[in-house]
């Protein structure tokens, strides 16, 4: 069975404003491969409603840091209300959209892929004493490595929301 | 067998094309050499809320003698109804509703022919996927969960979704 960490859990913000959709998830995809990680799309929900379109994602994006590692940082996008409007970005006109939009991240540290050392209690045994006292400062490492990550991921997101400028018209 | 994704979920309500929807998933398969089996083609029409059809297709490729790739779509639809629209000044015929597509699992299947069956041989197998754990995972199983990821990008650009 797979032994996961969590390293942090609920981390949300908000934004209400002008969004580009398309531009939004081609930055996040950017990123995240620049940094080598594998993205996992777990759901991609689009629906329209009345009062807008809503969409919801749900991304896994994963990296490999070890053998026997692998962190993943759990990324939620909602989009609610979500109406169509026409702008101009450094003089081109464009189609973007008008709503609010909820960012969610969790981070966990996944090991133990095949459940190998928590097969039988002496294994589960010698693997938490070689975690905690031998491989302490790799996994320390690892961790925050992860959430430096993770935190460099919400900010790129934050200063792509809020230093697009646009005319609307 | 060696499962690589489990249950990734797209799913849409809007004005998409139906028809194209079902030619470009066959099409998709058959141009990546599957063999795609349509275990349930379902239509329930006549409901005043419009109609509900569901799909559930297992396309196979046997990509050696020992290794085949195994994967199971669901498709749902329902409320769907047909409509004429205008889309790019051309007259088409499309579809309003909801969608769900489930691509439910994709596998690697090692040894489908039970040619490793025996008491010596399935040691011996066994022996060969503990020591070339990597290998086999490189050479089969990321090939197919790239051939998935792509499968999932072209679903979300017939569907026209923004994350794409």
């Amino acid at each position: 069975m797979v032994q996961r960490k969590i390293l942090s859990f609920g981390e949300t913000f908000e934004y209400k404003g002008l969004i580009d959709a398309k531009d939004l998830y081609k930055i996040l995809n950017k990123w995240l491969t620049d940094r080598g990680y594998e993205k996992f799309e777990k759901l991609n929900s689009e629906h329209v409603y009345p009062d807008g379109k809503q969409i919801f994602l749900e991304i896994l994006p994963n990296k490999q840091v070890s053998d026997d590692a692998k962190g993943v940082i759990h990324i939620q996008i909602k989009m609610n209300r979500l109406k169509e409007k026409v702008v101009k970005i450094s003089g081109i006109r464009k189609n973007i959209y008008e709503g609010e939009v909820e960012f969610t991240f969790n981070t966990y540290l996944e090991t133990d892929k095949e459940g190998a050392w928590s097969a039988t209690a002496h294994a589960f045994f010698f693997r938490t004493l070689i975690d905690r006292f031998i491989y302490r400062t790799y996994i320390d490492k690892l961790e925050e490595q992860l959430v430096n990550d993770k935190d460099e991921l919400m900010r790129e997101i934050k200063s792509y929301l809020n230093m697009e400028r646009f005319e609307e018209l | 067998m060696s499962r690589v994704i489990d249950n990734v979920v797209i799913s849409f309500k809007g004005v998409f094309e139906f028809e194209t929807l079902y030619k470009q998933m066959r099409k998709w398969f058959k141009d990546r050499n599957y063999v795609v089996t349509e275990t349930i083609y379902k239509d329930k029409a006549a409901s005043p809320f419009g109609h509900e059809v569901e799909w559930r297709f297992n396309p196979e490729k046997q990509v050696t003698q020992y290794v085949k790739y195994k994967i199971e779509i669901f498709f749902k639809f329902e409320h769907i109804k047909e409509m004429n629209a205008n889309i790019k000044g051309k007259d088409k015929k499309v579809t309003e509703g909801k969608a769900k597509l489930t691509i439910v699992h994709a596998e690697v299947e090692y040894d489908w022919q039970n040619k490793f069956s025996g008491e010596w041989t399935s040691k011996l197998k066994k022996f060969m996927h503990k020591t070339f754990k990597m290998y086999y995972a490189i050479k089969y199983e990321d090939p197919l969960y790239q051939e998935i990821k792509d499968f999932q990008t072209s679903l979300k650009k017939i569907l026209d979704m923004n994350a794409t």
